[in-house]
């Protein structure tokens, strides 16, 4: 079928707000982090060029790479999170017979997304909180030598900020995975049924093969936002104790914002980028390409 | 469907008119307790209520009354923000030519990242125009406001310090302020500039509760060691904390070395040869030698940050004048939280309140919140308390002089940003004029207080009267003579943002006895070596007091 | 119509599962409700308490400051919503059913955005935004909210767009209708769901967004939003009022719940429609 110039300028024309947006907001940044990561450009200083300085240095510090073996932990679980409880919570919401009582609880789970983060925050602070919280039900029960000083011991810091915000249900990735299920045809299912298949047979044989697609968007979605987000951190630990649980993303907010040093901060910051993109396209790569 | 969607349509307009109503009545008396003076009601003691400034007759408006402008205040929540905004309020009805914003800001990192950011620009004409200076202070290396000003940042006030102030009966700007208050600032920015002025103190104080105290048959104590043995009694009686205290402990630490440091403080002051010398300012610096018998001896005295850097990079952080502060520090230390420095407030507040610390070290912009907390629990957790100062060592250890000064410095610091637009300048400087008058300032604190905020301290403006009970638990907070910064000696607070964790690591390993004195100085020395080298490039310090120094460009 | 499904073990164990994780969900919620009515003081010292004696200064102090800013964040999301549900569908559509030159390296570009750490984008955000006099304006908001959250919504959009069968747009092309048809007739209105999905998380993260606002904005009380608000009043050196920061996000939270409900209606009937037709 030939097209018409019409036809083959019309994909760019669609395209045309989202590069705009993009080239102005997105990739004038990133080319202007990558320009001073090569200079040592500083609040109140101005800047020289001193090539590759930033990045040696990034490489020596300790913090950095501590930083990444942490941001690692925590973006195997929270991927793993992502996909894991939304998964479960829409299977078992699939097969309830009552579409209005499934309903209920599709809302139900809805609901607290609208919650902003800074509540589940506090309410994990206060259960972390050696004086009160798990410490206290622990007591309760006879079991005062578990008690722990949860945020503040190395030993025990890092886990307790993957496991904020159990059960994990309540985001976006729990809509996909609800869109994705009812999305495959109930001709599927049905001729399932008929061939007198268990729920965990439909499950492996007719839901896992039909949403991979969605499972790869989960997985790509909760990879970078892992990586990028430093909000719960910054608001729980701070990074501590020590650098337990420092991520290269609050790292770089930090040395930006809090010293100043612009340079150094965008040599992080690009070093972060480059691990992002990366790991990004590892993982579709493992999850198989599409067509 | 249609239903539901009415229904929640319904369900919303009751809701928003109930609340309506119900935020309508139970207006102004507010719950008791929510102001800091502890009375019932909203008003001060004072006679009338304040009273806004109004010029002088006669006074010319330095600035072209025909033209519209902006002025932008940028505060962080909490100082005064409700006292402001009423003088905004009535700034702009004698002068409507002039638009007064007030930008509030909810946390220190948040400002901190809106100065970096809007001061990015060299332009900055879209940056904010009273901003607290020591923030862009921090941004720049070594928390210098003197570098702040050098590099154009902030406004010299000493020139303004001799105008007139209409709002004042046009007597002169600096009538207002001790003239120790004014040396404090000289001395607190670097000797060379005055980017603000002084506007309150804020001190430090031990909070106890006086229940457990009697239940346990323990007196108040009234020296170091006391303290420290009261800490043994209560841990021996079961409470695990016995001092809850946070981040704000480095000012012991500060009170410490000041005991130590102060027997050679003229070999930090700003000496006749150098290059910053100033005959007027800094007169008493002249063979000066601490006198103990007058602790208040050295309220004249203006330090040199170079001085304080030679000595800070030719020497480390392990002297043998550190390691007796940090020996001393780790005798209550041991009785803080497990990471007491990474706590925050709230949290070490909180231990306090639910009794399940004793004791507590806070700030007096704090008290009022404390007072009205305790104030609202009702039955047995409720408890009396009350505040005490340690003043002295019973025996000083070696080294140590016996009293003990604390922290009693200016808590709202608050800079103009210099701007080239001379008739812009004029408007922000006039404004400045008319909150640091005694009537702005009165009506600032009223307004604070009237609106169940706080006050961080006692004012420092002449003129300005608090109820008596607000005075009396303020007074709490003032020591026997404020101390010396001695940070840059010792290292406390001196990290770069990034070395930041590792710093609370070595200090909380130590305190948990984990390391000692030794091996913790010896962790510190690099962390400090790191700020004193970004320090010295970025001030351009050549480490000769007599000669100029160049910033770096 | 479904089999009869027998009452076994699994049934009820799923069933259980399903309640504990509801009930783990909702504790949030619950102790949120519980804390608005507290003094903050008595959250400190008995958490899980129910409130003695119900405070409702809370709710009283949070109405004074919270409705402006509520209708500033609304205008801010509703105008921000609007444009990027227009860019994600027109994106995705075109990444996932259209054929071009430059396709794959097109769409990589888009991923790559999302992979910018955030602290890299706030200064250069601020002088563009400086740049175009912009400043202190709901645009300053609006333009950067659009650029940020269209991505992870195209992302969404074009496997959903790709995941729709070819023979629905082969009938329709066999009957002569151009691509804008195909698209505005027979892809968009199928895409309910993933828009609404993409409407409510792009809302959620907007009204929640704290450190733009905060940067951006150099105007008064008037012009905040609404979690700078929240914040500016209830967080503070030491004196975090839990009470009157729950207090005021159930107030907050009030719109985006009357909105997403009467949204979840539409996402419903939409993926009805979308697995009869497959």
């Amino acid at each position: 079928m030939k097209k018409s110039i019409h036809a083959k300028l019309l994909p760019y024309l669609f395209l045309t707000p989202t590069l705009i947006l993009m080239a102005v907001f997105s990739y004038y940044a990133i080319g202007n982090a990558v320009y001073t990561s090569f200079t040592d450009s500083a609040f109140g200083v101005s800047s020289r060029m001193v090539g590759f300085t930033n990045y040696i240095a990034a490489f020596k510090d300790e913090m950095f790479l501590t930083s990444f073996k942490n941001q690692a932990i925590i973006t195997v679980t929270a991927v793993f999170n992502s996909v894991f409880f939304p998964l479960l919570a829409s299977e078992i919401l699939f097969f309830i017979k009552h579409k209005k009582v499934a309903s209920f609880f599709k809302t139900a789970f809805v609901i607290p997304m609208l919650i902003p983060q800074i509540v589940t925050i506090l309410i994990w602070k206060y259960l972390y909180n050696p004086n009160f919280g798990f410490n206290s039900i622990l007591r309760a029960l006879g079991m005062g030598g578990l008690t722990h000083n949860w945020l503040n011991e190395k030993s025990t810091a890092l886990i307790c900020i993957i496991l904020i915000g159990f059960p994990f249900i309540s985001s976006m990735y729990f809509l996909i995975m609800h869109t994705g299920l009812n999305a495959i045809g109930d001709e599927l299912y049905e001729a399932a049924i008929v061939d007198g298949a268990t729920s965990m047979e439909v499950v492996r044989y007719i839901h896992l093969p039909n949403i991979k697609s969605y499972i790869k968007v989960v997985v790509t979605l909760s990879l970078i936002g892992s990586l990028s987000g430093f909000g719960l951190i910054a608001a729980t630990t701070g990074g501590g104790p020590g650098y337990s649980t420092m991520i290269p993303a609050l790292q770089m907010y930090k040395i930006a914002f809090g010293d100043g040093k612009f340079g150094y901060a965008s040599a992080l910051g690009v070093v972060l980028f480059i691990v992002i993109i990366l790991l990004t396209l590892a993982s579709r790569k493992l999850l198989g390409e599409e067509e | 469907m249609k239903r539901r969607n009415r229904a929640i349509s319904l369900l919303l307009a009751t809701a928003m008119t109930l609340s309506m109503v119900l935020s309508g009545c139970g207006n102004s008396a507010s719950d008791g307790g929510q102001n800091a003076g502890g009375a019932k009601s909203a008003q001060p003691d004072t006679a009338a209520s304040a009273a806004a400034p109004a010029p002088a007759d006669g006074t010319e408006a330095a600035w072209d009354t025909g033209k519209e402008d902006t002025i932008i205040l940028s505060v962080i929540n909490n100082f005064y923000t409700a006292g402001e905004k009423k003088l905004a309020e009535e700034y702009m009805k004698l002068h409507p030519e002039t638009k007064v914003v007030v930008d509030v800001i909810s946390d220190n990192d948040a400002y901190l990242t809106k100065m970096v950011t809007s001061l990015s620009d060299d332009k900055k004409e879209n940056a904010p125009d009273i901003v607290h200076g020591n923030f862009v202070g921090m941004a720049l290396t070594n928390n210098s406001m003197d570098l702040a000003v050098d590099k154009g940042y902030l406004y010299d006030m000493t020139e303004m310090l001799d105008e007139e102030n209409p709002y004042n009966g046009n007597a002169k700007v600096a009538d207002v302020f001790e003239t120790d208050d004014l040396t404090r600032v000289l001395s607190n920015s670097g000797g060379k500039y005055r980017p603000y002025l002084p506007f309150d103190k804020i001190g430090f104080a031990f909070f106890y509760n006086k229940n457990i105290f009697e239940e346990h048959n323990i007196q108040v104590p009234e020296t170091y060691e006391e303290v420290v043995e009261v800490c043994q009694k209560l841990k021996d009686a079961g409470y695990d904390v016995p001092l809850s205290a946070g981040y704000e402990s480095f000012r012991l630490g500060n009170t410490l070395a000041d005991a130590i440091y102060r027997a050679k403080e003229e070999e930090f002051l700003i000496q006749p040869e150098d290059a910053l010398w100033d005959e007027t300012t800094m007169a008493s610096n002249k063979d000066f030698k601490f006198d103990e018998a007058q602790p208040n001896c050295d309220q004249f005295c203006v330090l040199s940050p170079e001085r304080m850097l030679k000595y800070g990079i030719e020497n480390g952080v392990d002297t043998p004048e550190n390691k007796a502060m940090w020996t001393e520090f780790q005798k209550l230390g041991q009785y803080f939280p497990k990471n007491w420095i990474a706590a925050e407030s709230t949290q070490c507040i909180a231990d306090f309140e639910s009794q399940i610390s004793p004791m507590l070290y806070q700030a007096s912009f704090n008290a009022g919140l404390i007072l009205s907390d305790i104030n609202q629990l009702s039955g047995d957790m409720a408890f009396e308390w009350a505040t005490f100062q340690i003043n002295s060592f019973e025996n000083p250890p070696e080294g140590f002089q016996k009293d003990l000064r604390s922290y009693w410095d200016f808590g709202n610091i608050m800079s103009i940003i210099h701007k080239e637009d001379s008739d812009h300048m004029a408007r922000v400087k006039d404004f400045y004029k008319f909150w640091y008058s005694p009537q702005g300032a009165q009506l600032c604190y009223e307004e604070t207080l009237t609106n169940g905020n706080y006050v961080q301290g006692p004012c420092v403006i002449k003129g300005v009267t608090l109820s008596e009970e607000l005075e009396g638990i303020l007074a709490g907070f003032e020591p026997v003579a404020p101390s010396k910064e001695w940070n840059s000696i010792t290292g406390l607070e001196r990290s770069n943002q990034a070395d930041i964790p590792k710093f609370n690591d070595a200090v909380i390993r130590y305190t948990n006895k984990e390391i000692d004195v030794d091996g913790l100085l010896k962790e510190l020395n690099p962390i400090y070596s790191n700020y004193n080298q970004d320090a010295k490039t970025a001030g351009g310090y050549d480490l000769d007091p007599a000669t100029d120094d160049t910033p770096k460009e | 119509m479904r089999s009869h499904r027998k009452i076994g073990v699994g049934y009820l164990l799923s069933r259980l599962l399903l309640l504990i994780l509801l009930a783990a969900t909702f504790f949030p919620v619950l102790m949120m409700i519980n804390m608005s009515l507290k003094p903050n003081v008595m959250i400190v010292n008995d958490f899980l308490g129910l409130p003695e004696k119900i405070y409702w200064i809370n709710f009283q102090k949070a109405f004074h400051f919270v409705i402006r800013p509520i209708f500033n964040s609304m205008f801010v999301c509703l105008i921000s919503l609007i444009l990027i549900l227009i860019v994600v569908a027109l994106s995705g559509y075109t990444f996932g059913r259209m054929e071009f030159k430059g396709r794959k390296f097109l769409y990589t570009l888009v991923l790559a955005v999302m992979m910018i750490p955030y602290t890299l984008l706030i200064i250069p955000s601020y002088n563009i935004v400086n740049g175009m006099h912009l400043l202190n304006t709901f645009w300053a908001l609006i333009i950067p909210y659009v650029s940020g959250q269209q991505i992870f919504g195209i992302i969404l959009a074009e496997a959903f767009y790709r995941s729709l069968p070819n023979d629905m747009f082969e009938a329709a092309r066999i009957d002569g209708a151009g691509e804008i048809y195909a698209f505005a007739k027979i892809a968009v209105p199928l895409s309910k769901p993933i828009l609404i999905t993409v409407g409510i998380t792009a809302v959620v993260a907007m009204y929640n967004d704290y450190i733009w606002p905060t940067v951006a904005i150099t105007g008064g009380d008037e012009m905040k939003t609404f979690c700078q608000i929240v914040f500016n009043n209830a967080a503070g050196k030491g004196a975090t009022d839990m009470g009157l920061i729950a207090a005021a996000f159930l107030i907050g939270t009030v719109p985006l719940l009357v909105a997403t409900s009467s949204c979840l209606k539409y996402y419903v009937q939409g993926m009805m429609v979308g697995a009869v037709k497959g």
